[in-house]
């Protein structure tokens, strides 16, 4: 059973078409590797799969639910959260803030009167002890590496608890170490049943964590299937894996 | 670093604290026969022209001063007419420098100061159009009321058997003041305002007004703007092609641009002296400003009354003395202190000839 | 003592100005210009009632605060639709509407005349006329606006609206209707500014639409710059900086003839100087 579908979608931006017409769906529990050359529509399709911008048209189906709009907001209550391929933290804020600050209250009189209690900062600690940055819970996010950031990104989409994980280039830039770690994690949410979505230019990191793979090439699907066939895939090797 | 700009911040508090102590002056350390005088004028900001002229008039009248029984100082505190640092000035002026008497200019700043001279018991001297700033026993106020000018400027309509009015007011205090006596004074009159608009201080462009105040088709228009928004309606009242006269209440005697309004009657607060003139001019190069002559007068009236004590006075002295002035000879005419404490003198008309303006009557 | 007492409580006004002020900007990040308006609704809503009616100054500020939530729950709908550069820019035209309003409902407001003979409040017979006493009263609306803002920037509220100045379309991924959250503490710092304009009006006891200029909102906003955003310890001392260091100035000996204008030049530079070697302000720990 699908849980996220994508039917006749269509975004243009300034006459060019970034999204075209396409029908994709992403399977309950599976982790699905999104892949294709740069500016095929893959980031697009994530940030409107998840709200960020609008669509032209077509819908997006959410457990089988049609949306013909998408607000940013209300992914939360689809079960959806996501990482972005440029990480997008809480910069001026602490390690621990940026964790807390999606583990508390959305109500806004609720937050009013909500202080942090112990039960969130020992979530926020085995959050954070998961991608070793526990140690650095006071340091402002300014001042952590690269790695570190996207680790922390990470970390705070796994605080959500969501359903629904999409990650844009979670591996980009990694150390090795720091890889296993984000390995690790996506195996733990598979194992939890959760649905997984990769944004990925690695193709042995696709090969190795996917169940299927769908392929972009300018806006529209190439192939999708799993990882062994849509590899060998003569169309998918001329567009993007090359010779 | 955060820690030196903190202490930085301390240091500069400890030292206004500090200057106020060296500055400090107790009531029982006043010195014998020094009259202290404090000036609240806007000396710097777009009004500056005027808190200057304020300025100038009364170094004018001290240095005119012959020999007197007391000795007279003045201290000027800038207040941009902003009734914060007017509270300032006043507070500065009063607990630091303890002056016995406070002179403020504009009807904003005269209500700021007024209540704070009323409650040291501190004599007040507004040069203001706002009667409310004389509320009190020691607080007055020299300027030629609003209901005077008003007054003058209807018998001269009436004169001139004008019964078709326009008006051009902005949204000032000042201004907007002597409309309301103007509209006052008119009621029961034959004399119809068959046109008026409203402006805004600060703007450059009154085209809309102008050519809405064409409707009704006045006999003469009444323009309450000051520099630089009275030059500028004159010039497009002229580029709009109105050829009907205007007249204004005290605006043409301060215009740089006399050529605008030349041969253009208008009233104007009491004529100044050309004794007065003539010193202004020598001392600053420059006509005298609204508000100089006032400020000249009262120096002169707080020293006139000041004389006559036989002992150093106090302040409820000084206004009681104030109180009986009658028939004094200023730079406005012969002055005296009304009811309400208005230290009265008569409006003037006045006509622009050659550039220059010339009394009527 | 009593110009060191007026002192303390235009620093104590202007710091509850800076302190709600730092609330939208410091922490949220929003550029609002319009902060000045609210000052000006407490300042009028006090005046207008302690001079027209039986109504005491204490009543008047909360009618000051209700009418400051009302207006500002107005304008904020309309101002939370907008970003950055827009959102300062619509701010500013608020400002100037409401600005016209004082200006030119004169029959509420006394438009460009002001209102005069403001009183001073009293409690159970004592009237608060001495600046002492004024002082002391001042100090203890300062102090309680002051737990409000701490009590706000340090609940799970405050941590939002932080992100908000972080990254608000990131914020929102995670389930938070950000323009809730923006409109909340616009309101919040709209109805401290009102208690802040209350006490000025009956502090100088005659106001006029002057004080409550599009160039004001300017004035706070440069307090809470120079002390620093999101800090309130910053936002008192860059209210107290900006009011002393002119009141400093008129003890500094100088000719009579230029001694205004040289404080205006010595000011301006002081303050240059400031922003060139602490550009984040005195306690400032963010950027917009």
């Amino acid at each position: 059973m699908s849980q996220v579908r994508a039917k006749d979608l269509t975004k243009i931006f300034n006459g060019i078409k970034a999204v075209d017409d396409l029908t994709i769906e992403i399977r309950d529990g599976n982790i699905t590797g999104i892949i294709g050359p740069n500016g095929s529509g893959k980031t697009t399709l994530v940030n409107i799969l998840t709200g960020v911008i609008p669509f032209e048209k077509g819908s997006v189906i959410v457990s089988e639910t049609k949306r013909e709009k998408v607000k940013p907001f209300n992914i939360h209550a689809y079960g959806i959260t996501r990482t972005f391929q440029a990480v997008r933290l809480f910069e001026q804020m602490s390690v621990l803030d940026n964790i807390l600050v999606v583990l508390t209250e959305r109500n806004v009189f609720s937050a009013l009167f909500e202080r942090h209690k112990i039960h969130h900062i020992s979530e926020a600690e085995a959050i954070l002890k998961g991608v070793n940055l526990w140690e650095k819970k006071d340091d402002n996010v300014e001042r952590l590496s690269y790695g570190q950031r996207k680790l922390l990104e990470i970390a705070r989409a796994i605080a959500m608890k969501s359903e629904i994980y999409f990650f844009d280039e979670p591996f980009a830039g990694l150390f090795p170490e720091m890889r296993k770690i984000v390995i690790d994690i996506i195996y733990d949410l598979k194992i939890q049943d959760k649905t997984v979505v990769l944004i990925e230019h690695d193709i042995e990191l696709i090969r190795g964590l996917c169940d299927r793979v769908i392929v972009m090439n300018a806006g529209t699907l190439l192939a999708e299937g799993k990882p062994e066939d849509v590899l060998k895939d003569k169309r998918v090797i001329a567009a993007y894996l090359g010779d | 670093m955060k820690t030196k700009w903190i202490i930085g911040i301390i240091a500069a508090v400890i030292l206004v604290i500090v200057g106020i102590a060296l500055f400090d002056r107790s009531p029982d350390q006043a010195e014998a026969g020094l009259i202290k005088i404090g000036v609240v004028a806007p000396l710097t900001g777009d009004t500056a022209f005027l808190g200057e002229g304020v300025r100038e008039a009364m170094l004018l009248a001290k240095e005119q001063l012959g020999d007197t029984e007391y000795q007279y100082e003045l201290i000027f505190e800038d207040d941009q007419l902003d009734p914060k640092m007017t509270a300032s000035a006043t507070n500065k002026l009063i607990d630091i420098d303890g002056v016995d008497v406070l002179v403020s200019f504009s009807s904003g700043s005269g209500n700021v100061v007024a209540p704070i001279a009323e409650r040291n018991e501190i004599v007040h001297l507004g040069i203001a159009s706002d009667p409310n700033v004389a509320n009190g026993f020691y607080n007055f106020i020299h300027w030629t009321p609003p209901a005077e000018e008003a007054r003058v400027f209807v018998e001269e309509l009436e004169k001139r058997n004008i019964s078709r009015l326009g008006m051009i007011v902005p949204n000032q205090q000042g201004a907007v003041a002597v409309a309301d006596a103007v509209k006052e004074r008119l009621e029961g009159t034959d004399i119809e305002i068959v046109n008026e608009q409203t402006i805004n201080a600060g703007d450059t462009d009154f085209r809309t007004a102008v050519n809405k105040a064409k409707d009704g088709n006045p006999e003469i228009y009444l323009l309450f703007a000051f520099t630089p928004e009275l030059e500028i309606l004159g010039r497009q009242m002229k580029e709009a092609g109105i050829t009907t006269p205007l007249t204004s209440i005290e605006a043409f005697e301060l215009t740089e641009e006399r050529d605008l309004f030349e041969g253009y009657w208008y009233v104007n607060a009491a004529e100044p002296t050309n004794e007065f003139n003539q010193a202004f001019n020598s001392r600053t190069g420059k006509n005298q400003t609204l508000g100089a002559p006032n400020a000249y007068d009262i120096f002169n009236l707080v020293v006139s009354v000041t004389e006559d004590e036989p002992q150093r006075p106090t302040p409820k002295d000084i206004a009681e003395g104030l109180k009986d002035v009658e028939n004094f000879n200023g730079a406005l005419g012969n002055l005296s202190v009304g009811e309400n404490d208005i230290i009265l003198s008569p409006a003037a008309v006045r006509i622009i000839q050659n550039g220059q303006p010339v009394t009527i009557k | 003592m009593a110009y060191l007492a007026h002192l303390g409580i235009l620093i104590s006004i202007f710091v509850m100005l800076s302190m709600s002020l730092n609330l939208v900007v410091g922490y949220t990040g929003l550029l609002s210009v319009t902060h000045v308006a609210f000052f000006g609704i407490g300042a009028y809503a006090t005046a207008i009632l302690l001079t027209m009616t039986d109504i005491g100054f204490f009543t008047s500020v909360v009618v000051g605060i209700i009418a400051a939530l009302t207006s500002s729950f107005l304008i904020g709908l309309i101002l939370s639709k907008f970003d950055d550069d827009f959102y300062a820019l619509a701010s500013l035209g608020f400002n100037i509407i409401v600005f016209s309003i004082f200006l030119n409902l004169q029959s509420v407001t006394g438009g460009p005349f002001g209102i005069s003979g403001i009183d001073r409040p009293e409690l159970f017979g004592f009237i608060f006329t001495s600046n002492v006493s004024f002082l002391a009263l001042t100090l203890i609306a300062l102090v309680a606006l002051y737990f409000l803002s701490h009590f706000i920037v340090n609940s799970s509220f405050g941590r939002v609206i932080k992100a908000i100045r972080d990254d608000e379309k990131a914020l929102q991924i995670f389930g938070y209707r950000t323009h809730y959250y923006k409109l909340t503490i616009f309101m919040i710092s709209a109805g401290m500014a009102a208690v802040a304009g209350s006490f000025f009006a009956s502090y100088i006891t005659f106001i006029d639409p002057s004080s409550f200029a599009a160039t004001e909102s300017v004035f706070i906003l440069s307090m809470v710059i120079l002390g620093g955003l999101a800090d309130n310890k910053g936002a008192a001392l860059g209210a107290a900086t900006i009011i002393l260091l002119p009141e400093f100035l008129r003890f500094v000996g100088m000719p009579s003839d230029i001694a205004a204008q040289m404080r205006q030049v010595i000011y301006g530079l002081l303050l240059i100087v400031l922003m060139i070697y602490r550009p984040q302000g005195f306690l400032g720990k963010y950027r917009l």
